[in-house]
């Protein structure tokens, strides 16, 4: 029978029953009391109904991830940045009664709730901005990017002694104007500017070396202009952005202002592709920051493997202007006068005997002994020898289809420095090298490592011969493989 | 669940300590914040505040410190004053008003309708938390995110039994509104 009363007085208690917030006792007597009340049922199902209905509705809430960067401004030398992980927390609860009438409520609420949610932006995915930024990365015209200029600074712990002492810092900054399809000019000051003024005209690309004012080289523009763009510390971003989603776990952790863009930070965590020998020094935590709107890469962190150790290095936007005027002189070219000209294309596919021919003319144009594998590496052939500032003669040995274009050697062949070895030279360049014997002469040998997300470092090894430093390099090859081309070097017969 | 010894590492100033707890809570912290305000991006900028405001605060905390508690109740009074700055502006009222002329039938629920259509069934969740104030609205929240009484009562400052009455006040709120508009 139902009693009024009684009802009301028990209102109150069947609320916190629906919550399992109930003794024994009121437990007892709240379930007998239903089973005499249709309308006490009736409430007790309304708040069962209520709570799922809430439950579900906190459940479709969007996903919480703009929200997930502090920008702390802390006192007390704590982090100024902390980073947060988002996750859906699923929860089991105690449901005492008509669990079917909070479930038809809920169905039937989904109707009205599916209305207001169709009409909300979706909320953006990491996997969203890494597919777009991929996009622009290999092609800036996707992303309605015709023309940039860009400032940024580069900072970077040295972790090969190629580039300076291990453990010590570089800095760079870089002037970059680019304009679609191949017009660009590219300023660059501090480490890792061997070539400090790069111009591509349209039809040939001009660099000025650093260290050899008086030199001007020029080729072709076959280097893809757009990966010069997105080569944030040398290292090719386009592929990274490619593989970001297979070999990373990419958050979207927040929103931050880069050179005045609004960009999105995707922390990309470390790679879960790492070489099979494991180990790479480059494997560790990557945070990239894309441009909300036009999905550039505009900052990129790259932790240490070990945590602890912090940044290894940074690239950072410090001027970004999109689609702006650009003064047309930017992109020429005026040799000065008594400058002489070097002309570094890829000449045709030299025969057996021009390669030695050509080889023998280098041989004399230097003061240090040359030396030159006794065979061709198997699968690859060689490209015309060249004498470069920054590394000395240069052997190239490549894949038959790359002989006559311009792509760096090493990536699929083999790439040979020859300099005269002086002391700093062989330091720098062997720095945290295993150290080898070559042929009876003192030699240094690199493991390298590919990871299959396309980052890598390169496998080396450098002998110190008669005076002259070799230094064989290859992404492509064992470092073992290199050691066996070393032991074959020959010296080059002078005419 | 985020151990005592974390807790305590965190209040002596561990910053991986404290990560811990955001991974933990910032799902259950922006649920919240967003049941109680009903807007992605406001509730994103409260869970963000009640972090950075924990983050600052929680080394004048004690190694004993009721975690759940504290972190809820920062984030509540994040919500109360931001909608107090912004006037509900996201919310829609749940009535629609009867001398606009445009009020719509109800959407097909009948009277008989079993108990829990009867409830919801022309409430948006949205718009029916729009009528309660944000104390009833946090604790209807609460109690659906599964905290027990005690736990809420620690979160509001609220003993068991006020938790207890003042849940049950909400409730009856809404089902009045909704009888009232059927």
């Amino acid at each position: 029978m139902m009693d009024v009363r009684k009802c009301e007085q028990l209102a109150e208690l069947i609320s916190a029953y629906s919550d399992g917030e109930v003794t024994a006792e009121e437990r007892v007597l709240v379930e007998s009391h239903l089973r005499d009340c249709p309308d006490c049922a009736q409430r007790l199902a309304y708040y069962q109904g209520l709570g799922g209905a809430l439950r579900d509705y906190l459940a479709a809430a969007p996903a919480p991830s703009s929200s997930a960067v502090i920008g702390a401004t802390q006192k007390g030398g704590r982090k100024t940045e902390m980073t947060t992980r988002s996750n859906t927390v699923e929860r089991a609860r105690f449901r005492p009664l008509g669990a079917w009438a909070a479930l038809a409520a809920v169905v039937v609420l989904a109707l009205g709730i599916g209305v207001f949610f169709a009409s909300r932006p979706a909320p953006v995915q990491a996997h969203e901005v890494l597919d777009k930024a991929a996009r622009v990365a290999a092609d800036p015209l996707a992303g309605g990017i015709n023309s940039i200029e860009l400032e940024r600074t580069g900072w970077a712990k040295v972790v090969d002694g190629r580039f300076g002492v291990v453990g010590s810092e570089v800095h760079n900054q870089q002037r970059i104007v680019w304009q679609a399809p191949n017009l660009w000019r590219i300023e660059s000051e501090g480490a890792f500017a061997d070539v400090r003024l790069e111009v591509s005209d349209g039809q040939n690309v001009w660099q000025v070396a650093d260290g050899q004012p008086t030199t001007v080289q020029k080729w072709e523009p076959q280097l893809d202009a757009r990966k010069r763009l997105m080569a944030f510390t040398g290292e090719n971003l386009t592929e990274l952005l490619a593989n970001a989603e297979a070999c990373y776990s990419p958050r979207l952790t927040g929103e931050e202002q880069v050179a005045g863009r609004t960009a999105y930070v995707i922390d990309l965590g470390a790679t879960k592709c790492p070489a099979a020998s494991g180990g790479g020094v480059m494997n560790g935590r990557r945070v990239i920051w894309v441009d909300k709107e036009t999905f550039f890469v505009v900052k990129s962190e790259h932790y240490a493997v070990d945590e602890n150790q912090g940044l290894i290095a940074k690239e950072e936007a410090t001027r970004i202007v999109y689609n702006g005027d650009i003064d047309p002189d930017l992109f020429s070219y005026d040799v000065p006068a008594g400058v002489a000209i070097e002309d570094l294309r890829p000449g045709p596919a030299p025969t057996g005997e021009q390669y030695r021919e050509q080889l023998t003319s280098l041989a004399a144009k230097v003061e240090y002994q040359l030396f030159v594998p006794s065979e061709v590496p198997a699968g690859l052939e060689p490209r015309q020898p060249r004498l470069s500032p920054s590394a000395g003669v240069e052997l190239a040995y490549v894949p038959p289809a790359e002989v006559e274009q311009d792509s760096a050697a090493q990536e699929h062949g083999i790439w040979i420095s020859q300099q005269h070895a002086t002391e700093d030279l062989v330091a720098g360049w062997t720095a945290g090298m295993e150290a080898v014997t070559v042929g009876g002469d003192e030699g240094w040998l690199r493991r390298g490592e590919r990871n299959p997300d396309g980052t890598a470092t390169d496998s080396g090894v450098t002998v110190v011969r008669e005076g002259t430093m070799v230094s064989l390099a290859s992404f492509a090859f064992s470092a073992e493989e290199l050691l066996d081309v070393a032991e074959s070097l020959v010296p080059v017969a002078e005419p | 669940m985020v151990s005592q010894t974390t807790v305590a590492l965190a209040v002596a100033g561990d910053d991986e300590a404290f990560q811990t707890i955001v991974a933990h809570y910032e799902p259950h912290l922006y649920r919240f914040l967003y049941g109680l305000v009903g807007n992605h991006e406001l509730a994103q900028d409260l869970t963000q505040d009640t972090l950075l405001s924990a983050y600052q605060g929680i080394s004048r905390t004690g190694a004993d410190l009721n975690l759940t508690a504290w972190l809820f109740r920062i984030a509540k009074n994040h919500a109360v004053s931001e909608l107090r700055r912004r006037r509900l502006v996201s919310w829609l009222p749940l009535l629609r008003r009867k001398d606009d002329g445009e009020e719509e039938e109800a959407p097909g629920i009948g009277q008989t309708a079993d108990a829990g259509e009867e409830a919801l069934g022309r409430l948006a969740v949205r718009e029916a938390l729009t009528q309660l104030d944000v104390e009833g609205r946090s604790l209807l929240l609460l109690a659906a995110e599964g905290f027990s009484y005690v736990e809420i009562g620690e979160m509001t400052g609220l003993s068991t039994g006020a938790v207890r009455q003042r849940i049950f006040r909400a409730r009856e709120r809404l089902r009045a509104l909704q009888r009232q508009e059927g």
